[in-house]
């Protein structure tokens, strides 16, 4: 579960990144953020994973305060950032398992998850090459199994889709729905209508740092009045701000 | 067409950058410049001395040939490096095969970028040798004129030739396509050679050799000559035109140089078109296996490790595998008990050599001076190896993951400072442990010496993680910024100098013994440690949260 109270956030002083957001993304529910560039997606995500502070406000994952106890905080969720970019000169069994060290996961669980996973993302024979000499979608793969490593009840991903392949993109999805069922939260940002369409049980449309929308799809579609498509409805909601 | 290949050239000089950053670079080229000028001052005096005895030979016009042949020749090896690197390994060669340009444009802007590179090299070896061949031999207008042509276009031939080394091995092989392990070979290669010549040029400039010494040497130096010169022509046409400038046979020489160096530099550029692009497809930064791990090697490497240890662990693999942080921060630990080794050897004769040192430490049995030394000399070895002046830098465009792992600020702060400590450790060791060794210090003196070195390299550490935790450079493209081009390694470095060359002076005026120097360095600087460790683990936690890179 997430929980965004009155959170604000301004650089330099003068750009106003994110305005009074208020968000809750419940238990067992796929969560999309909709928005254009710039809007305030990144922003948002930062925020809720410790990367930057809020000005004001409040943010909960499971109920703990991301600003009080963030330790506690980050143990709850895993966080796929949009450059996979990182760790280069590692081997990708050396990231996996650094990450396994860092979250904490005993040998018997991280062997078994590396397995799985390598297995289900197609990564088996690349784990013992450096990071260096993956493609990106590769680069892609590595990290987002770096963070299902310690199998994390809320995940929070910053545009997963980009870079992979049909298949990694599907067994990704995948995954996500199954998360979900267990009972546990997915958050994610995308500029794929079509993936937010097919996957999300609800979604949040943010422009500008203020949220614009945020229910089912059929509500969005009641809210429009009609049987439009949400690329129309989302052209509409972010063209009528600008 | 001839307009893409300059505006190329252009672009590629300038780089990126901000105003403020070619500011920096000023202060570098000002810095180049001051460490360069005694061994300008130096060439030129030799040549000066050389001149006069080779005049009364009657021989003193083999030192344009000498000079020209030898500039071609480091131009050629130089060249080799320049041209792999700003050829085959720059970033931006992937934004450029894209683009609709001719092969010859894109070689022929690289080959002017090289070509300009070249000209630092020819500042130091050959200008300061023409200048003074110029005074002594009272050459005329068209002496300078034709030095000033031969000062721009003597680095074309040796650079086809080095172009034409790489460029059919780039083609054809792959042995250089790994950047990574090329980078580490060419530097290591690169300190040998640094080396090299400094234990040459110190027997060579002695400072006392003899009228005899240097005739021989001289005429060792002309049946040389013939060697080198066949190997570039047209270094021996250049010469001739500026020995022979007042007369004809100097605008002879002259057009027969410049005609030369057309003519190989347009069969260079046809047969470029051929080679290059081929060879500057499909490199690699990294080799990869792509082979399964069996499930016992699996097994092996998912053991669990503690937290504090596996981010140790990573911070000191990066630095060994990212090529200018090894090169920076791990190679630099060696330099200095190369050169000690060297010096030790070859100034055997001249000066005070480490083994007199030694005696005279001995006679003066118990002065502290001999810790202060040892504990500054760490202090300063460990702040040059800006392990820890860099270790928030280094992370760069990356230092988000430290943001939203479960793992406390206070820690990974902690952590980089003892990777740190580790490197220096191994690096004051070997260093220090070499000179105890030649100076014969006694276990008791060297026992104190390597706990007073602890509380040093600690010290080091501390000072400078604080200075990068103040102002991180992480705003960088490539890695060589974050270690090379960041002030935060001076800064620590000057701040160590500066405490460092109190304590001696400290140590000095108070007359400390070796028993009680080593107990004020535990007061003082234990201290300062605890102090630091304090100021790290609370406002250096605050600063690192700020940092939204």
């Amino acid at each position: 579960m997430i929980e965004l109270i009155d959170v604000n956030k301004t650089y330099n002083g003068k750009l106003k990144a994110v305005d009074n957001l208020n968000l809750l993304v419940q238990k067992g529910e796929i969560f999309g953020f909709l928005g254009p560039n710039g809007a305030g997606k990144t922003t948002t995500i930062k925020m809720i994973t410790g990367i930057i502070g809020c000005d004001s406000g409040t943010i909960k994952i499971n109920g703990i305060d991301v600003n009080k106890d963030s330790l506690e905080a980050k143990r709850q969720f895993g966080f796929v950032p949009d450059d996979p970019n990182i760790f280069l000169r590692l081997k990708g069994i050396e990231y996996l398992n650094f990450m396994g060290d860092i979250y904490n996961v005993n040998a018997s669980d991280r062997k078994t998850r590396i397995e799985e996973l390598s297995r289900r993302f197609e990564m088996v024979n690349a784990l013992s090459d450096s990071i260096q000499s993956y493609s990106h979608g590769m680069r892609q793969k590595i990290v987002i199994m770096g963070v299902l490593i310690h199998n994390p009840s809320v995940w929070i991903l910053d545009e997963p889709m980009t870079g992979l392949d049909p298949k990694s993109s599907f067994v990704l999805k995948e995954m996500m729905r199954e998360h979900a069922n267990k009972g546990k939260t997915v958050f994610f940002s995308t500029h794929v209508l079509e993936v937010a369409e097919k996957l999300c049980d609800r979604v949040a449309v943010i422009n500008n740092g203020k949220i614009l929308f945020c229910g089912t799809l059929e509500e969005m579609k009641i809210h429009f009045k009609g049987e439009e498509s949400l690329e129309k409805m989302f052209l509409e909601m972010t063209g009528n701000e600008n | 067409m001839r307009t893409n290949t300059f505006l190329l050239a252009k672009v590629l000089l300038k780089g990126g950058g901000n105003q403020s950053e070619r500011r920096k670079k000023w202060i570098l080229w000002i810095v180049l410049g001051v460490a360069f000028l005694p061994m300008i001052v130096q060439i030129g005096f030799f040549t000066s001395v050389s001149y006069e005895v080779l005049k009364r030979m009657n021989i003193e016009t083999v030192i344009p040939a000498i000079v020209l042949a030898l500039t071609s020749f480091v131009v050629f090896f130089f060249g080799i490096f320049y041209i792999i690197n700003t050829f085959y390994f720059t970033k931006d060669i992937e934004s450029l095969l894209p683009l609709p340009l001719r092969p010859f444009e894109i070689i022929g802007a690289k080959f002017i970028v090289v070509t300009i590179y070249e000209y630092l090299t020819e500042i130091v070896v050959l200008v300061p040798v023409l200048l003074i061949y110029g005074i002594k031999s009272g050459g005329g207008i068209l002496y300078y004129l034709y030095s000033a042509i031969i000062f721009l276009t003597l680095p074309v031939i040796p650079l086809v030739v080095s172009s034409l080394i790489i460029m059919p091995i780039m083609r054809f092989t792959g042995i250089i396509k790994n950047k990574d392990r090329f980078r580490y070979f060419a530097s290591i290669l690169g300190i040998g050679i640094a080396v090299g010549v400094q234990f040459v040029s110190t027997r060579f400039v002695d400072g006392n050799i003899s009228q005899e010494g240097l005739e021989s040497v001289l005429e060792q130096l002309e049946s040389k000559i013939s060697t080198v010169t066949s190997f570039f022509p047209s270094a021996k046409y250049a010469a001739m035109s500026l020995i022979r400038s007042v007369d004809v046979a100097g605008i002879l020489n002259m057009l027969l140089f410049l005609g030369l160096t057309t003519i190989i530099m347009t069969v260079f550029l046809y047969l470029s078109q051929k080679l290059y692009f081929k060879g500057v497809m499909g490199i690699s930064e990294t080799g990869s296996k792509r082979k399964a791990m069996s499930n016992r090697e699996l097994k092996r490497v998912t053991e669990k490790r503690a937290v504090a240890f596996t981010y140790f662990l990573k911070e000191i693999r990066i630095i060994l595998r990212t090529p200018p942080f090894f090169i920076n921060c791990i190679l630099g630990n060696f330099i200095w008990p190369i050169i000690i080794l060297i010096s030790s050897l070859s100034n055997s004769n001249s000066g005070m050599n480490l083994e007199q040192l030694g005696s005279i430490i001995r006679q003066n049995g118990d002065n502290g001076l001999i810790i202060a030394i040892g504990f500054a000399f760490s202090v300063f070895l460990a702040s040059i190896n800006s392990v820890a002046s860099t270790a928030i830098s280094r992370e760069g465009q990356n230092l988000y993951f430290s943001k939203y792992i479960p793992l406390g600020y206070t820690k990974q702060i902690l952590v980089k400072v003892m990777s740190a400590v580790a490197i220096s450790v191994f690096g004051v060791g070997i260093t220090l442990g070499f000179i105890c060794y030649l100076i014969k210090l006694n276990i008791y003196t060297a026992a104190l010496m390597v706990i007073a070195s602890l509380i040093g390299i600690l010290f080091s550490s501390f000072t400078g993680i604080v200075f990068d935790l103040l102002n991180p450079k992480l705003n960088w493209d490539n890695e060589q910024k974050a270690v090379k081009q960041n002030f935060n390694v001076l800064f620590n470095m000057l701040a160590c100098i500066i405490f460092a060359g109190a304590f001696i002076a400290f140590v000095f005026i108070m007359g400390l013994n070796i028993l009680q120097t080593l107990i004020a360095t535990i007061l003082i600087f234990g201290t300062f440690n605890a102090l630091l460790y304090y100021f790290v683990s609370t406002i250096g936690v605050k600063l690192f949260k700020r940092i939204e890179g």
